[in-house]
């Protein structure tokens, strides 16, 4: 196609508007840190705009002196890790038979999964169960309750529909029982898959905190994500004070060096994954 | 009869594979459904749910008749609209855009920056978000104070909650909705350009007349999704962004059931509401799904 006048007009406004967008998506983290990384003074000058002013780590020192910091961040870890590879084996789980075309009550099942899509009980009616079951303020109530997502089982499920079925019947052929060709055959196959819908898992599990909301009431089990609720929103814990050196840590510069340490575990990691969430969500989007 | 056993136990290990999957739906997803039973009596924890006074719609219409109903549903209906009005042509311009760009890889560049704010929790993003708009140091009063002198205290006054919410909502999830738009766009059949260049057409022609109507299917998929949860708007985003000063506008349905179900412990009125609120967003995709599929002849069912 022969470019044009109007064509190179075209070319270089759309690509000044996506350098735009770019820039907007930044600047937010850019700000907060260099905010972290500020020295008060310049911040409660409101100085501060695209780089840090009087560089120091004071308010790195001072958050990670604080015990609720550490401890909410392994808390956060422990229910990553755990709830997300609970998500990952009741998916696959759940996902292998529901794609096997003669699995008895197919229809049913697959409708069974499909209505949540649309209805819930709602807020107050899981609560209750989450009650008479009396786990409340245990790591099963953090990791139970979305233990499965219908959306990634679905995915999940329409991955495996795509293992032709003729690995299988050789595989039973071969005297293997669908147990067997589940652990040994199917889940090898579906690396992929595993490894997207688990860090879709992965990334809610780190950044949920309705659950820890709701149940729990010791606040030595809080995740991460609410602990930065409160300091960020409810604004506790995050008032000015002065630091064992006598240098004063204005309030936005603890808030900010909260959030750089929650978000920093997704940015180091995100340039490899991202590939995988792309994935996913086109996936997602085609089957839709 | 004897063959449904034989079925059964041919298929005896695929059943038990699912056996935990299902029991988490049982539990968590079908179990809580017939929780709503509360709405319809006046719930005491003591008396449990089958020892509990049954009222019938009492709580149903004290809400629909009390002073809130039209507050709260205006404001969950009016930023759910507003919501879609606005991020859903965004994105998918912005998909558009990127698939136009001459460099492949810039607009991957691109794309995948424009992603990232989706896995930032949300908590984060309004943490972020009230930082810029601090009326001492946020950047944005800085600049505003340079117009006028005076700050603007975004978080004070009710006016300012929508525009908050859906800004927020473009930067957080744009990225994730204009991935499904840019997929549907790769998928478009090449021919159908070259017979429109073979015609004369230049790019804008190209984009009106090609493009938007090839991924048209897939608008009208999204458009019903959308709508279907206009009801319920996140939940965590407007709890966080709001306080009692902006109710007038900030407060929706849900963080209203939240406040007084599990803060004031009106359970059974909360759970009225948002049962309401349940059967209301069933009809809302159901009517925007028949009219859909009337306009385009697609819908989701």
């Amino acid at each position: 196609m022969k470019r044009r006048g109007p064509d190179i007009v075209f070319d270089v406004f759309n690509t000044v508007i996506c350098l735009a967008a770019v820039a907007a998506v930044l600047y937010p983290f850019l700000y907060i840190v260099s905010v972290s990384l500020s020295d008060s003074v310049w911040i409660s000058r409101n100085a501060v705009t695209f780089y840090p002013l009087g560089i120091n780590l004071e308010a790195f020192k001072r958050i990670l002196a604080m015990e609720k910091i550490r401890q909410s961040f392994l808390n956060s870890v422990f229910y990553t890790v755990f709830g997300t590879v609970l998500n990952l084996a009741l998916t696959t789980m759940l996902a292998f038979p529901l794609s096997r075309k003669r699995l008895f009550g197919r229809k049913f099942f697959v409708g069974m999964i499909v209505i949540p899509l649309f209805f819930s009980g709602g807020i107050i009616p899981t609560y209750m169960v989450v009650h008479y079951l009396g786990i409340k303020n245990t790591l099963w109530s953090i990791v139970l309750p979305w233990a499965i997502l219908s959306y990634y089982l679905i995915l999940v499920k329409t991955f495996f529909e795509g293992i032709p079925e003729e690995i299988l019947e050789s595989a039973s052929i071969d005297g293997s029982n669908d147990l067997r060709t589940y652990l040994n055959i199917v889940l090898p196959l579906s690396a992929a898959i595993i490894a997207t819908v688990g860090l879709f898992y992965a990334v809610d599990n780190w950044n949920n905190f309705s659950n820890a909301l709701f149940y729990l009431y010791d606040q030595r089990k809080y995740p991460l994500s609410l602990v930065l609720k409160e300091m960020l929103v409810t604004m506790e814990g995050a008032q000015n004070t002065i630091s064992t050196n006598e240098k004063l840590v204005v309030q936005e510069a603890i808030q900010s060096a909260v959030i750089v340490v929650s978000v920093l575990p997704l940015m180091v990691i995100y340039p490899f994954v991202h590939k995988y969430f792309r994935r996913g969500i086109t996936l997602g989007a085609l089957k839709g | 009869m004897g063959k449904i056993i034989a079925h059964i136990r041919k298929d005896r290990y695929l059943l038990l594979l699912m056996i935990p999957g299902i029991a988490y739906y049982a539990v968590f997803r079908y179990l809580p459904m017939f929780g709503v039973a509360i709405a319809f009596e006046d719930f005491s924890y003591r008396k449990g749910v089958f020892g509990s006074t049954f009222v019938g719609l009492k709580h149903f219409l004290s809400f629909v008749t009390g002073p809130n109903f039209l507050p709260l549903l205006g404001n969950t209906a009016v930023v759910g609209v507003l919501n879609i009005l606005i991020t859903l042509p965004v994105s998918i311009l912005f998909a558009i855009m990127l698939s136009e760009l001459w460099n492949k890889k810039f607009g991957g560049f691109v794309q995948a920056i424009s992603l990232m704010p989706y896995f930032i929790s949300t908590v984060v993003i309004v943490g972020i978000t009230f930082m810029l708009i601090s009326p001492d140091t946020g950047i944005v009063n800085k600049i505003v104070k340079s117009v006028t002198g005076n700050p603007i205290i975004f978080m004070a006054e009710p006016g300012w909650f929508r525009p908050l919410y859906v800004i927020t909502e473009i930067w957080q999830k744009n990225g994730w909705q204009a991935v499904v738009f840019t997929a549907a766009i790769v998928g478009i059949d090449p021919n159908l350009y070259e017979a429109s260049a073979i015609d004369g057409a230049g790019r804008l022609r190209n984009i009106l007349h090609v493009t938007l109507p090839s991924i048209f299917p897939v608008i009208a998929v999204m458009l019903v999704l959308r709508t279907g949860s206009i009801m319920s708007l996140s939940f965590e985003k407007a709890l966080l962004l709001q306080n009692p000063l902006t109710y007038s506008t900030s407060d929706i349905i849900d963080t209203y059931t939240y406040r007084r179900g599990l803060l004031d412990g009106s359970v059974s009125f909360a759970t009225a509401v948002e049962l309401f609120k349940g059967v209301l967003s069933l009809l809302l995709v159901d009517a925007t799904n028949s009219i859909t599929r009337r306009l385009t002849g697609r819908g989701i069912w």
